[in-house]
């Protein structure tokens, strides 16, 4: 799985920190999730598709090889 | 919202809990009530959870357990429950070979010991290096 957290991030200025914040987990989950490092679960990436008004398929994109393999 | 007020709640029960249990176990170990090794231990441990309160209070206000954290305890503690099972039928074979040289004893700490340090090491590896698949 890929994101588009820390472009998005950067284009409304908010720092993983106050990301962080506003979804109730810690500064280093957010930087393990930018380095797709760790899969968060639905409803963080829904916390999270929230902060930025946009869908989860935006922010995350699931590659088809990726699915069809699991 | 409701986690962040819960957190608090919880951040400021371990800085209650501590100031508390560290002044019982003063006044304890002050009138000679208990020994000084249980009040330092006591202390110890109180002032610990006192500390960690007023950090993630007031200086580090993010979650002290949060998705990532438990996913990595889950993980760890599985890893860990395979290792010494492994551990284990190693120990039966060793027992086994050597016609009973291993008491009950040593081998209950070997196991206890084994299981709480690579459910340790397992926790520290998945939250230094990520979980890649969930």
């Amino acid at each position: 799985m890929k994101t588009k957290l820390k472009e998005f991030r950067a284009r409304l200025n908010i720092t993983q920190e106050d990301l962080a914040n506003k979804v109730g987990v810690r500064r280093e989950t957010i930087l393990f999730i930018e380095k797709g490092k760790y899969n968060p679960s639905l409803k963080l990436a829904k916390k999270i598709a929230n902060v930025f008004n946009e869908k989860i398929d935006d922010i995350f994109i699931f590659d088809k090889k990726e699915l069809e393999a699991e | 919202m409701k986690t962040k007020k819960n957190n608090k709640q919880k951040y400021r029960l371990m800085i209650a809990f501590g100031a508390f249990f560290a002044a019982v176990a003063s006044f304890c170990s002050f009138h000679n009530l208990i020994s000084d090794a249980v009040a330092s231990g006591i202390i110890t441990a109180a002032t610990c959870l006192f500390t960690i309160g007023i950090v993630r209070l007031y200086i580090r206000k993010e979650p002290l357990i949060d998705e990532m954290v438990k996913t990595a305890n889950q993980k760890a503690i599985s890893g860990a429950w395979v290792l010494t099972l492994i551990l284990t039928t190693v120990l039966f074979w060793i027992n086994l070979i050597f016609k009973d040289k291993l008491s009950v004893m040593l081998v209950l700490s070997i196991i206890l010991y084994f299981m709480l340090f690579s459910v340790l090491i397992l926790r520290y590896y998945y939250l230094k290096h990520g979980i890649e698949k969930t």
